[in-house]
């Protein structure tokens, strides 16, 4: 609970912070809001100041932003400037489709990489070590929006085995959405056609999402197992006559389990950018394609809303790796 | 080829030829020709340039900053040290793409903007870097002797510790234009880094992804191209950290 407590500061200057420099960068754009709202051309500049003060433009540039964020806070982010809906509906709306992405994308990562970590420790230096590291780097190397556009020719130009992108087929009506992921709302529903169909699409996106964190999640369980595969206690455990495989399994794999799951819950929060790129490559309805439709319309309340957003989910997640520290080892408690 | 490009290719980067669009790679154009006719080999050759430009003056401005502020932070007293590292905390939760995506949108797209925005996150990094280390040598015994010698704080700083110090900051900004390059083609792909006609890696795989389908090549060919370099700067940091400090091992970022 203290460790909440110090980190809440740090998530309330950051939100801060980064909601201040965008807002005061969007407040000194070329062009005068107040002058389109009168009506433009033929506006005399009574109705020009008289819209000034409506939208409360006239006031300081710290009491706007101050009235931006209380509203924000609320949950009132404004209006579009493209659709005039509110930001927040569409925030709420294509949400989910981002998280299913992420969650899968990292899933993905960490079954593979914790894997191919531990065999690399085991047999450092031999040949599944010496494949295992350079293919990591090798990886970790490729700009995963090319990566993506290779996966879509392959895959779906050439083998015609998954689909070009999108969460469903057209035509496919999703199931009522309770989670707001489909691969759990069709089980819910008991829809298995709509559920094939959803994995058909997430396939790809979350493969080549997961490329980000792959190699790094190796690379830590690798170092981590490293650090400890010499104690004592290992020692001890191989004396009492244990197979190798149980040490490690068993007896390393636990230990190192605070850098690893570190690793992965700080990897969530690195994947934030990289859904950007994979909800464009494979049009994913999702925030990062809808804030890269906002960039392209210039839909200034769209992308301040998609920034917060955004920055306070990678915070928190960030915070909450913090949280788990103590649960997973007895020595970090204080 | 990023100082010579001319060396490297006979061809125009941006001569256009509409007789021959969209051409398959050949004799004539290794890497096959663009939407305009142009040939891809020389604007991947041209395209070195720009991005590698970009990621190396992005990474020395935020090692230089960072390094600068990191010393300070080390040789300053404990409550200047304590108030400043809250400070870099607060610029590495920046979530960088997010954020350099929106301030270049605001500020105005362009590699430019793109620079800038990811600078202003990144010299935190080296900061931190740069403290630790400060803080590792502030009470080795040579910097003790200089200072029993009565040099001046400034000359120790600059000529005892900071010489010291350097060799893990040159190993991660090595690293670390590797990642320049990804993050800055990725924000080209999107739409906020380089405009055209500039011959960007990033900008050419965005355009090639419209005539994906049927004309592979054309995004196959910038992206290894991203591929290649940002392999040989792993590489080569990895090289570097060999070369300078035998006993470190590949670990999380500081």
């Amino acid at each position: 609970m203290r460790l909440v407590l110090q980190r809440l500061p740090l998530l309330i200057v950051l939100l801060a912070a980064i909601s201040a420099a965008v807002f005061t960068l969007t407040q000194y754009l070329p062009g005068d809001p107040a002058f389109v709202a009168a009506g433009g051309g033929d506006a005399t500049p009574e109705m020009v100041a008289h819209a000034r003060a409506r939208l409360g433009l006239d006031k300081p540039l710290w009491a706007r932003y101050l009235y931006y964020m209380r509203n924000a806070v609320q949950g009132d982010f404004g209006n579009s400037i493209v659709n005039r809906k509110p930001v927040i509906e569409d925030v709420r709306k294509y949400w989910p489709a981002s998280l299913e992405l992420a969650l899968a994308a990292i899933a993905i990562s960490a079954l593979v990489g914790i894997p191919l970590g531990l065999v690399s420790a085991a047999w450092t230096g031999r040949w599944p070590d010496r494949l295992i590291t350079p293919a990591s780097v090798f990886l970790g190397s490729m700009p995963i929006f090319w990566l993506g556009l290779m996966a879509v020719f392959v895959f779906y130009r050439q083998l015609d085995l998954l689909p070009a992108g999108g969460r469903l087929t057209v035509g496919l009506v999703p199931p009522p959405a309770v989670t707001g992921l489909l691969l759990v709302d069709s089980i819910i529903a008991g829809q298995g056609k709509v559920f094939g169909d959803a994995l058909r699409h997430l396939i790809l996106p979350a493969t080549i999402l997961s490329v980000i964190s792959l190699a790094m999640i190796t690379r830590v369980t690798r170092a981590a197992l490293l650090d400890i595969l010499h104690e004592d206690y290992l020692r001890t455990a191989r004396a009492k006559g244990l197979s190798e495989r149980r040490v490690l399994l068993k007896h390393a794999l636990r230990n190192a389990s605070v850098p690893i799951l570190t690793i992965v819950g700080l990897q969530l929060g690195q994947l934030i950018g990289g859904v950007v790129v994979t909800e464009t490559i494979f049009s994913w309805p999702g925030l990062g394609l809808y804030a890269v439709t906002a960039v392209d319309n210039q839909d200034y309340p769209a992308l301040l809303a998609f920034t917060l957003v955004t920055t306070a989910a990678y915070v928190t997640i960030n915070v909450f790796v913090d949280l788990l520290y103590p649960l997973l080892s007895p020595q970090t408690r204080r | 080829m990023m100082i010579a490009p001319s060396v490297f290719t006979r061809r125009d980067p941006n001569a256009i030829e509409f007789l021959s669009r969209l051409r398959p790679p050949s004799l004539a154009h290794p890497f096959g020709t663009d939407e305009n006719g142009r040939d891809l080999w020389a604007r991947v050759v041209y395209g070195a340039r720009p991005t590698l430009a970009a990621a190396v003056s992005l990474i020395v401005v935020a090692a230089a900053l960072g390094s600068v502020v990191g010393l300070l932070i080390g040789a300053a007293g404990r409550a200047a040290d304590e108030w400043l590292m809250r400070v870099t905390e607060l610029f590495l939760a920046f979530p960088q793409i997010v954020w350099a995506l929106a301030f270049a949108t605001v500020v105005g797209r362009g590699l430019v903007s793109c620079v800038v925005a990811l600078a202003i996150t990144w010299w935190a990094q080296y900061a931190r870097l740069m403290r630790g280390q400060v803080l590792v040598y502030r009470e080795k015994e040579f910097i003790l002797t200089a200072r029993a010698l009565g040099q001046r704080q400034w000359r120790i700083l600059l000529f005892h510790l900071l010489p010291n110090c350097l060799s893990p900051v040159l190993v991660k900004a090595t690293i670390d234009v590797s990642l320049a390059i990804l993050l800055l083609a990725a924000l080209s792909f999107l739409g906020v880094g380089a405009q055209p006609p500039l011959p960007e890696w990033g900008a050419m795989v965005t355009i090639g992804r419209k005539y994906l389908l049927d004309y592979p090549w054309y995004a196959t060919f910038p992206g290894l191209a991203i591929f290649v370099t940002v392999l040989s700067f792993n590489v080569l940091g990895e090289r570097v950290r060999d070369v300078l400090d035998p006993k470190s091992r590949i670990g999380e970022r500081p």
